[in-house]
C-alpha cells in the first residue's frame, strides 16, 4: 500500500498516559502519509473525520491506533481501504502498569532504570506499535475472492438413509438445495425402520412412539429435489468443496455426479457381541443383546431361544462393553434408553413379569429423564447399581446372574429367563472409509485418536465439521446419540453444508476464518518438495503430483497457515499475511543498545484464545510486562521459524509463543497448530543450543481463553528467567 | 458379610402391597441418599431409610421384617421434605410398617380390612354383631337400645361367687377381657418372632441372648421411660410438632387405663356400682383429665397434619386417617355417655351412644394388632431392641478390647 494514514485515537486513557504528538511523529517518520489523533474515533464523528480524510487525502490504507482488532470491528470498516488496528488501549495503557517495591502500583514517572522511567518504557512500546502497524501496511496486498475456474456445484450429497441422513435431506431440500441420498441398503430407514417403538422425540419424552423415520422416508421419497441411490455406495471422492467429483456405485453401474457440500450421516454398527463371552455371550444361552431383543419385540413374541419358554424375568446388563478400555472406552449414550424401552416392551406384553436393570451409571440424556422416571414408576422394573460378577447357566434353562456391589449393600444372585446385554454403537467410519477421498491424506477422515473413530473434529467450537472442510457429519457416526439429537444434529450439519456452498460462491473461508478472502499461494519455482505442507496440513487441503509438488485446493484450505508456518522455503504467502510482512514488522521495532537495563521481548499470540485471553488481561486492568512486543498470528501453526531467526537477530531477548492447548482436550481451532509450533519450536531451541544460547529464550506455551491469571504469571516468569540469562548477544549486530 | 450371596427373586406383589398401603411412590426413588443424611435419628451405624427404600422397591419381605429400622423412624418427615424425587421415605415407612404389621400378625383378613376403606363397614358389622350377641345373652334377650332402663342400665344382676354385676358389666368384662387376651396372645406372638429374627439378622452371640425376664428388666424399663418421655420423637425436624400432641395423646390413654383400671376393681371386685355422681366422683375426674388430654391429642394430630401436608412433610393415607378418627370417635362418643345421660331428654338414647363407644373401643382393642396402632406394641419391642444390641455392641467391644 503506497498511502497509508495513521489514526490516533485520545480517549479510553491514551491521551493520559502516552504522548499522542511523540506517536504523530513516529508514524510520519515511518512514511505514514498522514498522521492525525482525534479523540473518540469509534463514534460517529470519528468515523466521519476517517472517511473524510480517506476521501480528501486519497488514503488506500490506514492504521486505526485505538482499541484491539477484536472490538468495534465494524467500526472501522471503511470498504475497500485496507485498515490495521494498533491496539493502544488494551495492548498498551490498559495493560502495561508500573509496580512499585511492595508490589502496589506506582505512576508512570517511576524510575525503571538509571535515567529511564517507566513511561519511557511505555512510550516506546505505543511507538513500536505503531511502527510496526506502518510496516506492515506497506507491504500489505488486498485480498481478492478465491474463485474457480469450474463451476461451482450446488448439489448436497448425504450418505446415508437413516434418520439423520433422511432429515438432512428434508432440510436441504426445503431450504433449496438438490439433493442426492446414498444409502448402503437396499431400503432407506437405517436402524430406527427396524426397532419397534422408540420415546418419542419431543415434549413430554415419556412415551413411546412407533418410529418416526417411516415419515421421514415417505417424504424423503416424494420430495423432487432428492434423488435416493438405494443399495449404493461411494467409491471415489474427489476434488473439494463445491467442486467434489463422486462416484457411485449402484449394483454394478458407476456414475460420477459433482458435488458441492457432503453430509455424512451413516451412522453405527452395534458393537460385536462375541467379544463379550465374559458376559455369557455365545457360551450361555439366553443370553441376547438388545438388537435380538429389539427383534423379538418386532415380532412380538417373548420367549427364551433355548427352548421357546414364555420370558416372565429379564435382567438387562448396561454398559456391555462400553466404557471399558478392552472394548468401547465410551459411553454410547442410548443403551440405557433402549434398555427402560425394552423393558417397558415386556411390562405392557406381561404385565407379572420382571424386567431387572444393572448399570454403572442410569445415563438418559437430556430431558428423557422423564421417561426414565416413568419406567421407575413402574412396580415390575427392578433398578439397581451394581457390578456383574458372573452369567451361567442356572436351573430350568434360566440363567444365573451374580451382581456385586449393589444398592441393596449385599453380593446378590438372581435367576431369570434372558439376559439382555446392552452393547454400544461402533461409528461405521471406524472401520470403513466410507468417502473414498482422493486425498493426499488418505481416503478416510483423519482419525484423532481422541473420538474413537467417530468423525468429530473440534467438539468445543465447531460441532459437526470434520477435519475434511465441506464434509459435515451428522447422527450416531458424529457422536453417539439418540434419535432425538440425530434430527438435531442433521439439521445443524444441513445448515452448514449450505453456508460451506455460500461461502464458496462469495470467494471467502469457510469457517471458522468466514470473513477471510486471502488463502495461502505457492511460489513453486523455490519448492523443494519437502512435502511438509502437503504432510502437515490439519485439513488435507493439498495433493501432490507426481513429483511431490503440491497442488492446492483453496475451498478445502481454513486459512490456519499451518503451511505457511511449516515452510523452510518460505514460497507460501497470503496476500494479508506473509514472510515479507512478519519480518518489517520486526525490523521496524526500535532496539535499544547492549547494556540498556530494560529487556525486549517478542510475542507470537494466537488470535483464537490468548489474544482475547490478553484483551480480558486488558479489561481487568492486569499488568505484563512492558518489555513485551505482541504480534498475532491466526495459529500457532501459522508461526514459520524465520519469524524467530528475525527476532533473535534483531535483538530481541526472548521469544514467547502463546498458543491453545493441544493433545487430549485440545482447544486448537486449527486441531494441529499448537502441536506442530511446539515440535518446530523444539529444532529451534536445538538450533539456539548450537549457538551457545540458552533455549529458554524461545519458549512456546499453551492456555486456555480463561487462563488470565496463568498467562500473567507466564509472561512475568519468562521475564524474570530472560534476564538471569543476561541481554542477546546478538542485540546490536 | 464377604463372599455371602443374596439369592434375589423380586417379589411384585410385595411391591404392589407396599403401594396399596400408602407407599405408592416408593419406587420413584434414584437412591441419592439425601434421606438418610437428613434424616435426625438414622444411626451412624446403620443408616436408614435409604437402604430400606431399595429393599421395599425390589419387594423384600422378610429383609423388612428382620430390620428394626422400620420401626425406629418416627415419621419426623424430613426425608419426605427434602427428597429431590418426591419419592416420600417417610410416607413410604409407614406403609412398610402396615406390611410388617400384617405379616407378623396371623388373620390377615383383618388387616386387610383395617387399612382400606371397604373393609369399614365390615368390621364395624363384626364389633356390632359380637356386642350385640353378648348383649342379648347378658340381658337376657335383646334389650330396648332406646330406653337406658332397659339398656345399658337394666336390672339385670348376675351372682357370682362374691360378686353381683350388673348384665353390662358382664357383658363388657365377657367381650373385652377375651379381646384383650386375643390381643395380647397374638401379639406376644408377633413380639417373639420378631425379636428372633432381629436376634437372627444381627448375628447375636448366644451367649447374649438373655432370657426375656433379663431383656423386660434390663431393657424395657428405660425403653419406655423413652418412649413416655418422647425423646426420640423430640429430635425430629419438619414434624417436631407431633412429638407434643402425641405425648398427650399418650398421657390420655395412660389415665384412662388407669381409670378403667380403677372401674374394674373397685366396681366389679369391691362391689362399688356405678353410676357415680358424675360431677363428685374422683374417679370421674380422672377419666375426665384423660378424656380431654385424648381429645387435646388426637385433634392436634389431626389439624397438624392438614398444615404438614402443606410443607409436604407428610401424607395422611387412609390408615392413618382411620386410627385417627377412631380415637376421635372413642374420646367424643365416651363424653357423649356422659352428657347423654345427664340430660333428661337425651337420657333415653345413652343406649345408643353406649353401643357405638362400646363398638369404636373394640375396634380399637383391635386395632392394635392389625392397624397402624401396632406400633405401640412393635415400636416399643424395636426400641427394646435397639438399647438391647447398643449394649450388647459396648459389651463386645470392651470384650474385643480385653
Amino acid at each position: 500500500m503506497e498511502k497509508i494514514g495513521v489514526f490516533i485515537c485520545k480517549s479510553c486513557d491514551i491521551e493520559k498516559r502516552l504522548n499522542i504528538e511523540e506517536l504523530e511523529a513516529v508514524a510520519r517518520e515511518q512514511g505514514a502519509q498522514s498522521v492525525y489523533s482525534k479523540e473518540f474515533l469509534c463514534s460517529k464523528e470519528g468515523r466521519d473525520f476517517i472517511n473524510t480524510k480517506i476521501q480528501e487525502d486519497g488514503l488506500d490504507a490506514v492504521s486505526i491506533c485505538a482499541c484491539s482488532m477484536r472490538v468495534n470491528y465494524d467500526v472501522f470498516n471503511f470498504g475497500k481501504v485496507a485498515v490495521d488496528r494498533v491496539s493502544l488501549r488494551e495492548g498498551v495503557v490498559w495493560s502495561r502498569f508500573p509496580v512499585g517495591q511492595n508490589g502496589n502500583g506506582v505512576d508512570d514517572s517511576i524510575e525503571v532504570a538509571s535515567g529511564v522511567t517507566f513511561r519511557d518504557e511505555l512510550m516506546a512500546l505505543a511507538k513500536d506499535y505503531v511502527r510496526m502497524s506502518v510496516a506492515k501496511l506497506r507491504v500489505y496486498k488486498t485480498p481478492e475472492p478465491f474463485k474457480p475456474e469450474e463451476e461451482i456445484s450446488n448439489t448436497i450429497l448425504v450418505i446415508g438413509g437413516g434418520v439423520a441422513g433422511l432429515t438432512a435431506a428434508l432440510e436441504c431440500a426445503k431450504a433449496g438445495y438438490d439433493v442426492i441420498v446414498v444409502e448402503k441398503e437396499n431400503e432407506l430407514g437405517g436402524f430406527a425402520r427396524r426397532m419397534k417403538a422408540h420415546c418419542e422425540t419431543k415434549p413430554p419424552y415419556k412415551n413411546l412412539v412407533t418410529p418416526i423415520v417411516n415419515d421421514l422416508i415417505k417424504e424423503v421419497e416424494g420430495n423432487e429435489r432428492i434423488k435416493v441411490y438405494k443399495g449404493a455406495v461411494v467409491t471415489k471422492t474427489s476434488g473439494g468443496p463445491g467442486l467434489y467429483r463422486v462416484t457411485i456405485k449402484q449394483g454394478n453401474k458407476e456414475e460420477e455426479v459433482k458435488i458441492g457440500a457432503i453430509v455424512l450421516a451413516v451412522g453405527f454398527k452395534p458393537y460385536d457381541a462375541s467379544q463379550l463371552s465374559h458376559l455369557g455371550f455365545g457360551v450361555v444361552p439366553n443370553v441376547i443383546t438388545n438388537v435380538d431383543f429389539e427383534k423379538m419385540a418386532v415380532e412380538g413374541r417373548f420367549v427364551r431361544p433355548s427352548d421357546g419358554a414364555p420370558v416372565n424375568s429379564v435382567l438387562f446388563v448396561q454398559c456391555a462393553g462400553q466404557r471399558d478400555e478392552n472394548h468401547l472406552p465410551y459411553c454410547s449414550s442410548y443403551c440405557c434408553l433402549a434398555s427402560l424401552k425394552q423393558a417397558k416392551y415386556l411390562r405392557e406384553a406381561n404385565p407379572d413379569a420382571k424386567a431387572y436393570i444393572v448399570y454403572e451409571y442410569m445415563r438418559t440424556m437430556g430431558i428423557y429423564e422423564n421417561f426414565y422416571k416413568t419406567l421407575q414408576d413402574d412396580p415390575g422394573v427392578f433398578l439397581t447399581k451394581g457390578d456383574i460378577v458372573s452369567i451361567s447357566e442356572g436351573s430350568n434353562g434360566k440363567v444365573k446372574v451374580v451382581v456385586d456391589n449393589t444398592l441393596l449393600g449385599e453380593k446378590v444372585e438372581l435367576e431369570v429367563d434372558l439376559v439382555v446385554l446392552a452393547v454400544g454403537m461402533v461409528p461405521v467410519t471406524a472401520e470403513e472409509a466410507v468417502l473414498n477421498l482422493e486425498y493426499r491424506q488418505g481416503p478416510a477422515l483423519p482419525e484423532l485418536e481422541l473420538f474413537y473413530g467417530y468423525a468429530d473434529s473440534n467438539y468445543i467450537c465447531f460441532p459437526y465439521e470434520t477435519r475434511r472442510t465441506g464434509i459435515y457429519a451428522a447422527g450416531a457416526v458424529h457422536q453417539p446419540m439418540t434419535i432425538d439429537q440425530a434430527i438435531e444434529d442433521a439439521r445443524g450439519a444441513a445448515l452448514k453444508a449450505i453456508q460451506c456452498l455460500k461461502a464458496i460462491e462469495v470467494g471467502h473461508a469457510v469457517h471458522p476464518r468466514t470473513w477471510d478472502y486471502a488463502y495461502p499461494e505457492w511460489d513453486l519455482k523455490m519448492c523443494t518438495q519437502c512435502k511438509r505442507c502437503t504432510e502437515e496440513c490439519p485439513f488435507g487441503a493439498l495433493n501432490e503430483d507426481e513429483k511431490a509438488f503440491p497442488i492446492p485446493f483453496i475451498t478445502r484450505c481454513r486459512r490456519c497457515g499451518t503451511c505457511f508456518g511449516s515452510c523452510p522455503q518460505r514460497i507460501i504467502n497470503f496476500k494479508d499475511y506473509s514472510i515479507d510482512m512478519v519480518g518489517s514488522m520486526i525490523k521496524a521495532t526500535e532496539m535499544p543498545e547492549q547494556g540498556y537495563e530494560q529487556y525486549r521481548f517478542m510475542a507470537f499470540v494466537c488470535e483464537n484464545d490468548a489474544l482475547p485471553a490478553l484483551d480480558m488481561i486488558a479489561y481487568k486492568r492486569m499488568s505484563i510486562p512492558v518489555g513485551f512486543r505482541i504480534i498475532p498470528v491466526r495459529c500457532l501453526g501459522a508461526v514459520n521459524v524465520s519469524f524467530v531467526k528475525d527476532a533473535m537477530s534483531k535483538g530481541y531477548d526472548g521469544i514467547l509463543l502463546l498458543g491453545c492447548k493441544y493433545g487430549e482436550n485440545y482447544q486448537c481451532h486449527f486441531i494441529k497448530g499448537s502441536e506442530l509450533a511446539n515440535r518446530r519450536m523444539e529444532n529451534v531451541q536445538e538450533t539456539l543450543q548450537q549457538l551457545a544460547l540458552e533455549m529458554e529464550r524461545v519458549t512456546i506455551d499453551t492456555v486456555a481463553i480463561d487462563e488470565l491469571e496463568k498467562i500473567v504469571n507466564k509472561m512475568n516468569e519468562f521475564a524474570e528467567t530472560i534476564k538471569t540469562y543476561g541481554e542477546n548477544p546478538f542485540k546490536g549486530w | 458379610m464377604g463372599e455371602q450371596v443374596l439369592k434375589v427373586d423380586a417379589d411384585l406383589s410385595a411391591v404392589k402391597e407396599i403401594q396399596s398401603v400408602g407407599g405408592e411412590t416408593v419406587k420413584r426413588c434414584y437412591q441419592c441418599a439425601t434421606c438418610s443424611s437428613v434424616c435426625p435419628l438414622s444411626p451412624d451405624e446403620a443408616p436408614f431409610p435409604r437402604k430400606q427404600m431399595i429393599l421395599a422397591q425390589w419387594g423384600f419381605r422378610e429383609k423388612l421384617l428382620s430390620d428394626p429400622s422400620i420401626w425406629l423412624c418416627h415419621q419426623c418427615g424430613d426425608c419426605t421434605r427434602y427428597c429431590p424425587r418426591n419419592a416420600r421415605p417417610g410416607d413410604v415407612f409407614a406403609s412398610l410398617r402396615l406390611m410388617v404389621t400384617k405379616e407378623l400378625v396371623p388373620f390377615k383378613f383383618l388387616n386387610t380390612f383395617y387399612n382400606q376403606p371397604w373393609g369399614l363397614p365390615i368390621l364395624v358389622l363384626i364389633s356390632f354383631i359380637i356386642l350385640f350377641i353378648f348383649t342379648a345373652l347378658t340381658f337376657k334377650g335383646v334389650p330396648n337400645f332406646f330406653d337406658a332402663k332397659s339398656f345399658p342400665y337394666s336390672d339385670i344382676y348376675y351372682k357370682i361367687g362374691f360378686l353381683k354385676l350388673p348384665a353390662r358389666v358382664v357383658m363388657i368384662d365377657i367381650v373385652f377381657l377375651s379381646l384383650a387376651g386375643f390381643v395380647i396372645v397374638v401379639m406376644a406372638n408377633a413380639v417373639s418372632k420378631m425379636w428372633k429374627t432381629y436376634l437372627d439378622y444381627y448375628n447375636i452371640p448366644q451367649a447374649y441372648r438373655y432370657s426375656y425376664g433379663k431383656i423386660i428388666s434390663s431393657y424395657l424399663i428405660p425403653a419406655l421411660k423413652e418412649i413416655i418421655n418422647h425423646s426420640r420423637f423430640e429430635k425430629c425436624g419438619s414434624n417436631s410438632w407431633r412429638a407434643n400432641p402425641h405425648k398427650m395423646l399418650v398421657f390420655g390413654f395412660i389415665i384412662l387405663f388407669i381409670t378403667t383400671g380403677t372401674v374394674f376393681i373397685l366396681a366389679d371386685i369391691v362391689g362399688m356400682h356405678t353410676p357415680w355422681n358424675p360431677l363428685t366422683h374422683p374417679v370421674k375426674w380422672l377419666g375426665y383429665i384423660g378424656g380431654i388430654l385424648l381429645l387435646y391429642g388426637i385433634i392436634g394430630l389431626i389439624s397438624g397434619r392438614n398444615k404438614a401436608e402443606l410443607q409436604n412433610s407428610l401424607k395422611t393415607s387412609y390408615p392413618d386417617r382411620f386410627l385417627l378418627w377412631l380415637i376421635l370417635f372413642v374420646g367424643i362418643t365416651g363424653f357423649a355417655i356422659v352428657i347423654f345421660r345427664s340430660i333428661p331428654f337425651l337420657f333415653n338414647l345413652t343406649g345408643v351412644i353406649y353401643m357405638i363407644h362400646l363398638i369404636t373401643v373394640f375396634l380399637l382393642f383391635l386395632a392394635i394388632p392389625y392397624s397402624k396402632f401396632s406400633h405401640l406394641v412393635f415400636r416399643t419391642t424395636a426400641v427394646v431392641f435397639d438399647l438391647y444390641y447398643k449394649d450388647i455392641q459396648r459389651k463386645l467391644k470392651s470384650s474385643d478390647l480385653s
